[in-house]
C-alpha cells in the first residue's frame, strides 16, 4: 500500500461514515439526510474528531469552517506524521507546502496539471469575513508568498482529495462541502485537467509521500 | 467588495456604469402584448436589432471553444444556442419568465429549472461578493440574507421572490431590473469560468431533456441529429410529445421533426434548419444510447 492508497482509503472511509452524500457532475445532490448534516448527531461528533486530530479543542458543534481540519485528519490517519504541515486553514498549509520545505508535496498550476488520484484539488472561495481570494494560480502563488512573509493574512479556500479518475471526470472527497463530508464529481478536459465552472481552482497539490 | 452599478438611461436605451469604469450597454426597453389577454408588458432586451446587440455579439457561444472540455456535447447544443441568440449575455425581461439570461435563455420562473440550478452554482463562485453579496445558497436553496434574517427566494413550488428581486414589475423597466441585468452581464464578461458554468448548465439541461424524451419517445439508437431537434423543441416548449411521436413515425423523421411547432414559431424553425445545414453530418456520427445515458 502506498501513502496515496492509505490517504484515499481514509477519505472514502470517512465519506462512508457520513452515509455517502454525493454531488453529481450535473449538480444533482444525493444522500444528504439533512440540509445541515454537520449539526446532527452523530455527524458533529465526527467533526469533533477532525478538530481534535490537530489539537484544537472543539467538539464539532462550533462555528469555524472545518474543511481544513478534515484534510489534516485524513493525512494524519494515513500516517503522514510530520511530513504534512497541519493547519486548519487551507491557505496556510498550502503556503508551507509551497515553501518547498515539505518533501513529497508540491503545488502545481491546475491549468497545466493532469489530475491523479491522491492529489489535493485547491479552490478559492468567498465567505463571511473572507478577504478577496486569488482567482488564478499566479495570484495564489503571490498571496502564499505574502502569507509566508507575514505581509498578508490567510484567505478563504477549500481542498478536496481526488479519489477516482475517469475519462473526463474526477471524483473528490472533502469536508464541510454542503455541510457534510461529500463526494463531488468534477469535469476534466481531454488532457485530464480540471475544467469545471462551479469553482475557481487555483492549485493542485501533488502528493508523493 | 461589492461593485456598485449606476444606471444610465438614454431614451429607451439602458446602460450601467460600474465603479470607476466606463458604462456598458444593457439593452433596450421593449414591449410585448399578449395576443390572448391583450395585456402589454415592458422589459429589457438585447436581442438582435436592439441597442446592445453589438455587445451581445462580442460574447458568442462557439462550440469549438469548448471542444476539449465537452467534446460532441458542445456541438449538440450549438444549434439551439444559435436559435436563442447565441450570446452568453442574451437578456430578456419582458415575458412571463420575468428574467431570462444567457445563450440557453435560462428562465427564472421555473422552480428547480435551468436558471435556478445555474444561479445556485453562480452564487457559490468566489466572486459572488462582487455582485450579489446578500444572496446565498443554504440547504440547497437560494436565500437572501438581510441583517440576521434569512429570506427564502425559491423553493420546490415557486421562484416568485427571486423573480421579483430581479424584476419587480412588468409594467416598466425599474432600476433594480437594470442593475440585476448589469451584474449578470458584467460577471459573465469578466470571468471565463462563469461562461464555462453557463455551458456546463446548458449541457446538463440538454442531457436531461434527451433522457426525458427517450423515456416518452424511445430515442435509443436514434441519431444525434434527430435528438438535437427533439431537444430543441422541448427546450423551447413549442410542441408536446404527441406531435414529436408522430414526426418520429414519419417516412423522413428528421424533416418531419423540423416542421413540428413551425406554425407558431416559423422564425425559430427557419433558424434551426439553417443551423443544422452544416452541422447535421457531424451530429449523425453518434447515436443516443439509453444504457450509457450518452451519445456513443
Amino acid at each position: 500500500m502506498t501513502f496515496v492508497d492509505d490517504l484515499t482509503t481514509v477519505a472514502r472511509r470517512e465519506w462512508t461514515r457520513w452515509g455517502g452524500p454525493v454531488e453529481k457532475i450535473d449538480g444533482t445532490l444525493i444522500g444528504f439526510t439533512d440540509p445541515r448534516m454537520e449539526a446532527k448527531h452523530p455527524f458533529w461528533t465526527y467533526v469533533g474528531e477532525y478538530w481534535q486530530s490537530i489539537g484544537i479543542d472543539l467538539d464539532g458543534r462550533d462555528a469555524p469552517a472545518w474543511s481544513g481540519a478534515f484534510i489534516c485528519y485524513c493525512f494524519k490517519q494515513a500516517g503522514a506524521k510530520k511530513r504534512f504541515p497541519y493547519q486548519d486553514n487551507h491557505s496556510i498549509y498550502v503556503s508551507k507546502i509551497d515553501s518547498g520545505k515539505f518533501a513529497g508535496l508540491s503545488l502545481e498550476d491546475p491549468a497545466a496539471t493532469t489530475l491523479a488520484i491522491g492529489d489535493l484539488l485547491w479552490a478559492s472561495r468567498s465567505g463571511e469575513s473572507c478577504r478577496t481570494p486569488p482567482s488564478n494560480f499566479a495570484d495564489a502563488k503571490t498571496e502564499l508568498r505574502k502569507i509566508r512573509e507575514k505581509t498578508a493574512d490567510s484567505f478563504c479556500s477549500h481542498c478536496d482529495i481526488v479519489v477516482a479518475i475517469r475519462p473526463g471526470e474526477a471524483d473528490v472527497i472533502g469536508g464541510n462541502v454542503k455541510q457534510a463530508v461529500t463526494r463531488t464529481t468534477y469535469k476534466l478536459d481531454s488532457n485530464g485537467r480540471i475544467r469545471d465552472g462551479r469553482r475557481t481552482f487555483v492549485g493542485v497539490i501533488k502528493v508523493s509521500l | 467588495m461589492a461593485i456598485h452599478f449606476d444606471v444610465v438611461r438614454d431614451g429607451k436605451h439602458y446602460s450601467a456604469r460600474p465603479d470607476n469604469a466606463s458604462a456598458f450597454a444593457i439593452g433596450s426597453k421593449v414591449s410585448y402584448r399578449n395576443k390572448k389577454t391583450g395585456v402589454e408588458r415592458f422589459g429589457l432586451s438585447n436581442d438582435g436589432g436592439f441597442f446592445g446587440s453589438d455587445e451581445a455579439r462580442k460574447q458568442l457561444y462557439v462550440a469549438s471553444d469548448y471542444q476539449t472540455v465537452y467534446p460532441f456535447w458542445c456541438d449538440f447544443i450549438e444549434p439551439t444556442a444559435i436559435c436563442e441568440g447565441q450570446s452568453f449575455i442574451s437578456l430578456n425581461t419582458y415575458d412571463r419568465a420575468r428574467f431570462t439570461f444567457g445563450f440557453g435563455q435560462f428562465a427564472a420562473h421555473v422552480p428547480d429549472g435551468d436558471f435556478i440550478r445555474w444561479f445556485r452554482d453562480m452564487l457559490q463562485r468566489p466572486e459572488v461578493v462582487d455582485y450579489f453579496p446578500n444572496l446565498e445558497v443554504r440547504g440547497g436553496r437560494i436565500v437572501k440574507v438581510e441583517d440576521s434574517k434569512i429570506i427564502p427566494m425559491e423553493d420546490a413550488g415557486s421562484t416568485e421572490p427571486l423573480q421579483l428581486y430581479f424584476n419587480p414589475t412588468l409594467d416598466d423597466v425599474e432600476d433594480a431590473e437594470v442593475i440585476a441585468a448589469a451584474k449578470l452581464i458584467h460577471w459573465t464578461g469578466s470571468h471565463p469560468e462563469a461562461r464555462l458554468l453557463q455551458v456546463q448548465h446548458m449541457i446538463n439541461t440538454a442531457s436531461r431533456l434527451v433522457k426525458e424524451a427517450d423515456k416518452r419517445l424511445g430515442l435509443d439508437g436514434r441519431g444525434a441529429d434527430i435528438c438535437c431537434v427533439v431537444m430543441d423543441v422541448r427546450h423551447q416548449g413549442r410542441a408536446g410529445f404527441d406531435e414529436l411521436q408522430a414526426a418520429l413515425l414519419a417516412k423522413k423523421p428528421f424533416d418531419a421533426l423540423l416542421e413540428v411547432g413551425g406554425h407558431g414559431e416559423p422564425e425559430r424553425v427557419k433558424n434551426l434548419k439553417a443551423a443544422l445545414v452544416t452541422r447535421r453530418a457531424g451530429l449523425q456520427q453518434k447515436k443516443w444510447s439509453r444504457s450509457a445515458g450518452n451519445f456513443v
